[in-house]
């Protein structure tokens, strides 16, 4: 795992003329005496830290925003199906109440691009296929607003379900989209 | 890159005999740079009254990051020392709201909570959002991003010269899903990652946080798996509960240190100071 990684190596700095601060060793840290200053000289045993090179920008990580990571807590403990993608329109998540309707798990899928989920479960509304467009998650997030239809799919057992679904977008306090959520109830449940 | 700790404690300050060893001032690190007339400070508890009155005389510039405008996290600002003084120049960043973050810190900076408004400070004083995209302070470039912790709150992380400081004082990673296994999904891990210092709350014991689910802190058993999740090189665990004694916080930081095998962690002390 990533501790082998982790392993830091202390290098003392400057020996404190105080024996009662200079024995202790080892540690991140050592207490600096009242009225220490931020001033070098004043810092009597300050350590050196991570004597390895550093891991720096290369390592960044591309986590989700919290607002969508909090949304995906919420839709895993809720009891109707909830269906998220992320600003780029890729579903990104779904709960199990809509694995049930989809007849798909989340974790044989986890990341399911734009194009594959407006078309793999063959939405139509009065026998006409629908456009993505059409879709109230996908008009959710290109016109940010909530949006809400009724429709058909076919399910990944083949099983045609009608859904009644209400869309939201998922807005930042900065302003930013970062992502849209669908909400669905099967207007004639088996 | 210098790293004090002038308050480590979360929640409420709690002076007294039994919190000598650790402290009782609340949140405030600072951090000192190949700049010597620049200071980053993170926090303004009521640790920051102590920097302010030991800051070094060659300070002139002063970025103060608030994580959040929870009490305990702004209480010092009024008792901050270059506030007053007219050589600072001193720019507050905090997490955006719809509200303005003058109007925001002005009701805690004016009567009748307190005497003085924030228009009556002599330095030079700039309110400015937490940076959602990398900024330049100084030498310092920080990057904010908001976290799980109620209210609005940010972590921080702060590189100068090749050197990562990650800053996340108030947070409860635990809610994000299933934790601790996608760091896709999981709040916090884009700043921490790979820091050479994670400076994290570790606020409770495991029983503890079982029945304060959803307050916006870890158990320091959370703290080192987000650490581990995060890849981080170093953990300080922060934000000690004000109920821990020093034997509960030497406790705790003894059970930690037996989950983060390969890397160091250590519970941060007031007044000491860490050299990356």
């Amino acid at each position: 795992m990533l501790r082998g990684h982790a392993r830091l190596h202390l290098v003392p700095l400057e020996r404190s003329r105080d024996p009662s601060v200079a024995t202790q060793d080892g540690g991140l840290h050592e207490l600096l005496h009242d009225g220490c200053s931020l001033a070098p000289a004043n810092v009597k045993t300050a350590r050196v830290l991570a004597a390895r090179p550093p891991l720096g920008h290369a390592a960044a990580v591309d986590q989700y925003p919290m607002e969508l990571i909090l949304v995906r807590h919420l839709a895993s403990r809720l009891a109707v199906p909830v269906f998220i993608v992320d600003a780029a329109g890729d579903l990104v998540y779904f709960n199990e109440p809509a694995e049930r309707v989809l007849g798909r798990r989340y974790d044989e899928i986890r990341i399911m691009p734009f194009e594959e989920w407006t078309t793999a479960f063959l939405p139509s509304a009065d026998g006409r296929r629908l456009d993505p467009a059409e879709l109230p998650l996908v008009a959710a997030l290109r016109q940010m607003t909530p949006a809400h239809s009724q429709f058909e799919i076919v399910n990944a057992a083949g099983a045609r379900r009608r859904l009644e679904v209400t869309a939201f977008p998922v807005i930042a306090p900065s302003d930013h989209l970062i992502g849209a959520v669908a909400m669905f109830w099967e207007s004639d449940p088996e | 890159m210098r790293i004090t700790f002038w308050g480590v404690r979360g929640s409420l300050a709690t002076p007294g005999r039994e919190t000598l060893g650790y402290g009782g001032d609340t949140s405030c690190v600072a951090i000192a740079g190949p700049d010597p007339e620049h200071l980053v400070v993170l926090d303004a508890g009521t640790g920051i009254r102590r920097l302010g009155v030991n800051i070094p005389s060659e300070v002139r510039h002063i970025d103060l990051f608030l994580s959040h405008l929870h009490l305990d996290h702004i209480l010092g600002l009024g008792f901050f020392a270059p506030l007053f003084r007219d050589r600072f120049n001193v720019t507050v960043w905090a997490p955006s709201s719809a509200t303005p973050l003058l109007d925001r810190l002005g009701r805690y900076l004016s009567p009748p909570l307190f005497p003085v408004r924030l228009r009556d400070l002599s330095c030079e004083l700039r309110l400015r959002d937490a940076p959602e995209t990398p900024v330049a302070c100084g030498a310092f470039t920080v990057t904010a991003a908001s976290i799980i912790h109620p209210d609005m709150a940010v972590g921080y992380r702060v590189e100068t010269e090749g050197r990562t400081v990650a800053y996340l004082p108030d947070h409860e990673p635990a809610l994000s899903p299933s934790f601790p296994d996608m760091p896709r999904w999981t709040s916090g891990v884009g700043i921490a990652h790979a820091a050479d210092l994670l400076i994290h709350d570790g606020q409770y014991s495991e029983d503890e946080y079982s029945t304060h689910v959803g307050w916006g802190h870890s158990s320091v058993i959370h703290a080192v798996a987000f650490a581990n999740l995060a890849a981080a090189r170093s953990l300080m665990l922060f934000h000690h509960d004000p109920s821990h004694d020093d034997g509960d916080v030497e406790r705790l930081e003894h059970e930690a240190q037996r989950a983060f095998v390969g890397g160091q962690v250590e519970a941060a002390r007031e007044g000491s100071t860490v050299t990356l």
